[in-house]
């Protein structure tokens, strides 16, 4: 989270990039969005062009369809910028990890990215949950930005 | 002496419109808020985004044209420009004969150098948001320049001050004024005519493509231009009317420096809060609305003309 600076945690837009979920998730953002959760408190502001984005929201499994939108779009985006991968979809592909017609969730996305554009991933926090609450979602979005402390630690498994 | 104070507050004026503004948009947003029920931003949010954006990198796309990297920075010079050209209750020493003119020029030429950089941006949602905003200013400026051409007409002068110190309460400077006023909120795309940014609809429109610098330099001249335009027509309506109760003594100019501001920040905050109440309009709609609104400048500029 070094590369956030100051005045991106106090205003960051987001925009809403639906890669071929089911919907649901995009619901629960929305309800992020409303007054009852007031979001704006915080500065957020929904944006609609991924040229004025400091955060995305991303949702679904990435269909092979919406794949080369999402990297046009995720390309489109000016640095500094961070990713919420919402929902189990985003998050690993779901229930449709290893089907034919998705490419199973944004790690193989930036892997392929990576690979073929030369992109470096930015931060990116993983919220799971078929879909996630309004508040999991709001929660995320603040330790993305720094607000709050993550309560996990990344751990990597290593066969002795 | 005396004029010395008259340029420390045309100076302390621009400076204060120039902070202020921003500041006014954070109030605005916040009321909007109150409406809505919620707690909101804080009061500098605008200029926290501002802030933000100007550390970000700044995308140019590949279909853009030169226009388009230098036009947010030209637009914002123009609005800084209008600052001290204006009258802030005491007369602008830094003023000269025709600078009504020139005000008039940097009004229009910043939105539509704005609006030209964006349709160089060569993005279909930006042309969409160019073309409404061509017709809008069109229709607009008509009103603005006719509302100006009574004050011309009325006292005989191409400079603001004069304008203002000559006439007393003329019913013809009224009415326009108030033109003036109205157009103020159009011109400045709030919500009911906010068709070339329609963000649920073309995406942003005129600054679909902006990014950091570049984005927050028109957010800047927007949010200037909403506040020199509010001046303007607060310098016609209003300000003669102060002059007449106050005077330009040392008292008299402080005295009415205060209440012009107050009150022009007053009435970007009513305009705020109508704004809150609103949905969006269509184009059509919009123009039939400005094209009605003609008749007002009209009428002033007939009665000008019989001297009233
Ligand atoms: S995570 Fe669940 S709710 Fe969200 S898009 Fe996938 S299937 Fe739908």
């Amino acid at each position: 989270m070094a590369r956030i600076n100051p005045p991106f945690k106090k205003s960051p837009w987001i925009f809403h990039l639906n890669t071929g979920g089911c919907n649901a998730c995009d619901i629960e953002i929305l309800d992020a969005l409303t007054p009852y959760h007031d979001v704006e408190r915080f500065g957020m502001k929904l944006v609609g062009t991924p040229r004025h984005a400091d955060v995305i929201l991303l949702t679904g499994p990435i269909t092979r369809e919406s794949k080369i939108k999402v990297i046009r779009t995720l390309l489109a985006v000016p640095r500094p910028f961070a990713v919420l991968a919402i929902g189990s979809c985003a998050v690993g592909g779901g229930i449709w990890f290893d089907s034919y017609a998705t490419i199973g969730g944004l790690p193989n996305l930036y892997e392929e990215m990576r690979h073929k554009y030369n992109f470096e991933p930015p931060p990116t926090i993983y919220i799971p949950g078929c879909p996630p609450r309004p508040e999991a979602i709001i929660f995320g979005a603040a330790q993305a930005l720094g607000i709050l402390k993550k309560k996990v630690k990344r751990e990597v498994y290593k066969e002795d | 002496m005396l004029s010395i104070l008259y340029v420390i507050l045309t100076i302390l004026g621009s400076i204060i419109g120039f902070t202020v503004a921003p500041l006014v948009d954070g109030i605005e947003r916040k009321i909007r808020a109150k409406i809505q029920n919620r707690i909101g931003p804080p009061l500098i949010q605008t200029w926290l985004d501002i802030a933000k954006l100007l550390r970000k990198e700044s995308l140019i796309p590949r279909t853009a044209k030169a226009l388009f990297i230098i036009a947010p920075a030209i637009a914002l010079a123009m609005n800084i420009a209008a600052l001290p050209l204006l009258y802030y209750g005491a007369p602008n020493v830094l003023g000269f004969y025709g600078d009504i003119i020139l005000i008039l020029y940097l009004v229009v030429g910043s939105s539509l150098i704005l609006s030209l950089g964006a349709a160089a941006s060569g993005n279909p949602y930006a042309t969409i948001g160019f073309s409404r905003k061509i017709s809008l200013l069109i229709a607009c400026e008509l009103v603005v320049a006719l509302s100006i051409a009574t004050a011309i007409l009325k006292t005989g002068s191409l400079s603001l001050t004069e304008v203002i110190l000559r006439t007393g309460i003329a019913p013809s400077m009224i009415i326009a004024g108030i033109a003036l006023l109205i157009v103020t909120y159009i011109e400045s795309l709030r919500l009911p005519f906010e068709l070339t940014e329609a963000k649920p609809e073309i995406m942003g429109g005129i600054f679909v493509e902006y990014s950091g610098r570049l984005l927050a330099f028109a957010e800047l001249s927007h949010i200037l231009h909403r506040f020199v335009m509010t001046l303007l027509s607060l310098d016609i309506l209003i300000a003669p009317l102060l002059k007449l109760v106050f005077g330009v003594s040392i008292m008299g100019v402080l005295m009415s420096f205060i209440i012009l501001m107050l009150i022009s920040i007053l009435v970007l905050i009513v305009y705020g809060a109508i704004e809150s109440l609103c949905g969006r309009t269509r184009i059509d709609r919009a123009l039939i609305f400005t094209a009605r609104l003609m008749i007002l400048p009209i009428i002033s500029l007939i009665l000008a003309s019989i001297g009233v």
